[in-house]
């Protein structure tokens, strides 16, 4: 009899592992959706995910990365610099790729119908400040449409730059498989273009992370697919300017989304600056990564080189330090707190944009975790397709002025003079939120 | 003056109460996060599962309500109730698992699954304070004495491990641990190279007991187990403050399961002075 008692532990244990890998292999059903867009192809090989990035420089240097359906032996990105469209063949400066791969896959995992696919990218460097240039990639003979992007101004304001976060599939209408569709990442990628095809001032969007519900291909893939809606109706791409989530912690990251030596700077990398001419810096963070350690020392000396030099200092992260919905107390929000925010507030920058939250957000002036009309103002939370999640707007760093709701949104922020409009703009293209903050140098 | 049988009835009364407790210190932030609905069955059901919140909310009651009841009857004696509490945290570690969003989450998952099934360790300890009969307090003392020795054994061995391989990996967490407790104490940042040679350190000394455990449980090395779970649990409210107590007490077994291997240690001791 007591034989048998202690067997119900080890029975309970088989059960609970029984159910434990049900529930994985549940995960793997089949699935299907997502757009596809322009494929051009050359027999079998297939060049797709066209995409700019931005990392530092962005007046002379950008980083173009592609994927292709085969291996191939050649791949380079072709292009010149004008105001008008080139023919294909008045595209006559070249590039290699620098770094070339195959896409690591999960086959186990990969139910999304998501094609094997390689990763190329190639650096653009040398490039004339405030022009357009033409591009086409090509692998083998396999090339894409001839897109075009600006790169950033030397010196000036006279431009906008968009920011947004959180692009996880979601949307509960309709669903394949048993995952929800990603309509509402359709539609906020569908109004980027739009904005970009209203204001062409707008030069680039700067994406707050958690790009899908983790880096792998299967992932990955659809929010590439889905990330072509962008591009607007002249083939201009927007450049993108990318910061890691904690969705973004998987090898399909560092494979599609290379910045160079950025990438693999110091533990895990993905923190740097981006200077719009000689008036904006835009520092980008890492909170995946140590936030006491080198990224620390880094951002201090940063802050300190550029703020007296930029007119305006920006700083993007994913996770919050001042949450709209997640717990205050969270101890990863809470070593923001501890470890960045003093920093922020030392060298007086002028707005935070932070993510991961699945809502819209604008705190007040924030200053010695008291609201100070001499603070920080804090937005974003993450709005580009995920679902919405219930805000917190009773929290102190919402009263009064501030703002916590759930709306998918981008923000849109335009430089005049002296100050700078900021715009929360939602799904439907209706103004959320707006207002103006003044340069504090 | 106790007697030698008096001893080890207050020991293994100890043991059921250390149990006891630990499962209490276990659940209590789980209910505290279904209750409040920031847990990561909201987050998940909510996003990735189109849930409504109207049915999360409902499903985080029931969570709460059957908690709380089998928590209650852990203190009643009911010997089922730790196994009902750890189907719930695990079920919240594969959700969390499933989730995504943390870096190394597999070696994560096993640390909290050892975590989740502490709990079921209640089975094993509940009859060594309740048998009806001397065969049955024999049987049991022998049996079930030996059963969670095993266990925890295990248990201690695998988080041990877990840990080192986090620490071998550079877990980006580890460091700034080590680097904002240092900033909290003395008030400089410490280099990250420096950290990372130290957690590099920890993390072969974590692997080498988590081996040696093994091989050998001198009580030496229990102790040492126990004091490195003592500061491996406070570091977190130490770096993190108090608004972290979270993230310490779930890690309450990680102090127990050691501490569990020094008082069946100490009651060998007694019981082979008594044979």
């Amino acid at each position: 009899m007591i034989n048998r008692i202690y067997k119900i532990p080890f029975l309970f244990f088989l059960t609970q592992l029984c159910l434990f890998f049900c529930f994985i292999s549940c995960e793997s059903s089949t699935e299907n959706g997502g757009s596809v867009k322009s494929r051009v192809q050359s027999d079998d090989m297939k060049v797709m995910h066209t995409r700019v990035i931005w990392t530092n420089e962005p007046s002379n240097h950008a980083i173009i990365s592609w994927t292709s359906s085969d291996q191939g032996g050649r791949h380079l990105v072709k292009y010149v610099q004008s105001d008008q469209k080139p023919s294909e063949s008045a595209l006559r400066e070249s590039v290699q790729s620098m770094r070339d791969g195959k896409i690591s896959i999960d086959e186990s995992k990969n139910q999304l119908n998501s094609e094997q696919g390689y990763f190329h990218h190639a650096e653009m460097v040398n490039l004339d400040p405030d022009s357009k240039y033409y591009f086409r990639v090509c692998s083998d003979d396999a090339c894409s449409d001839i897109y075009w992007f600006r790169t950033a101004p030397l010196s000036g304001t006279d431009f906008s730059l968009l920011f947004g976060g959180d692009s996880r599939i979601g949307g509960n209408e309709v669903e394949y498989g048993h995952k929800s569709r990603h309509t509402e990442r359709q539609i906020m990628n569908k109004n980027i273009a739009t904005l970009v095809e209203k204001d062409p001032s707008i030069l680039a969007f700067v994406h707050g992370a958690d790009f899908c519900s983790n880096a792998e291909w299967r992932y990955l893939y659809w929010w590439f697919e889905d990330y072509e809606y962008t591009i607007t109706s002249d083939n201009r791409i927007l450049p993108l300017i990318i910061s890691r989530g904690n969705h973004d912690m998987e090898i399909g990251f560092v494979e599609n989304f290379w910045l160079g030596d950025i990438s693999y700077k110091n533990s895990d990398g993905y923190y740097f600056n981006t200077e719009f001419g000689s008036d904006v810096n835009l520092i980008t963070l890492n909170t995946e990564t140590s936030l006491t350690g080198d990224q620390r020392k880094w951002l201090e000396n940063e802050l300190k080189r550029s703020r007296p030099q930029y007119k305006w200092l920006f700083v993007q992260y994913h996770k919050p330090a001042w949450p709209a919905t997640k717990p205050f107390e969270r101890e990863d929000f809470a070593r923001i707190r501890k470890h960045w925010i003093p920093l922020l507030e030392e060298y007086d920058v002028d707005l935070v944009v932070e993510s991961d939250g699945h809502t819209l957000k604008r705190t007040v002036p924030i200053l010695n975790n008291k609201k100070d009309d001499k603070g920080i103002i804090y937005i974003g939370e993450g709005g580009l397709g995920v679902p919405q999640r219930k805000a917190d707007p009773a929290r102190w760093y919402f009263k009064d002025v501030g703002l916590a709701t759930s709306a998918h949104h981008v923000w849109k922020m335009t430089f005049k003079n002296n100050y700078a409009q900021v715009s929360a703009i939602g799904i439907d293209r209706n103004i959320l939120d707006q207002f103006t903050i003044r340069s504090k140098q | 003056m106790f007697t030698k049988q008096e001893n080890t009835e207050f020991l293994l009364k100890s043991l059921v109460l250390l149990t006891q407790i630990t499962i209490t210190l276990l659940t209590i932030p789980l209910i505290y996060e279904l209750y409040r609905g920031s847990s990561v069955v909201n987050i998940y059901l909510f996003i990735e599962k189109g849930w409504s919140y109207e049915s999360i909310s409902i499903l985080e009651i029931v969570f709460c309500v059957i908690l709380l009841l089998s928590l209650t009857g852990v203190w009643l004696h009911i010997r089922i109730s730790g196994m009902v509490i750890s189907v719930i945290i695990i079920a919240v570690a594969v959700v969390s698992y499933l989730n995504g969003g943390k870096l190394h989450h597999d070696l994560k998952l096993i640390s909290s699954i050892i975590r989740g099934v502490f709990p079921v360790i209640f089975w094993w300890v509940l009859p060594l304070v309740q048998y009806k009969s001397y065969s049955d307090e024999m049987k049991y003392k022998a049996d079930n004495l030996l059963m969670i020795k095993r266990f925890a054994l295990v248990s201690t061995s695998l988080i041990f491990l877990t840990h080192g391989f986090l620490c071998l990996k550079g877990y980006p967490l580890f460091l700034d641990y080590l680097i904002g407790s240092i900033a909290t104490i003395l008030g400089i940042y410490i280099e990250q190279s420096s950290a990372e040679f130290m957690v590099m350190t920890i993390g072969i000394i974590d692997i080498l007991g988590g081996i040696l455990l093994w091989i050998t449980q001198d009580k030496r090395l229990l102790y040492w187990l126990f004091i490195w779970a003592v500061l491996t649990t406070s570091i977190r409210i130490l770096e993190g403050g108090f608004g972290n107590w979270q993230e310490a007490i779930i890690r309450t077994p990680h102090i127990t399961l050691p501490l569990v291997l020094i008082l069946i240690h100490i009651q060998g001791q007694y019981r082979s002075v008594q044979t």
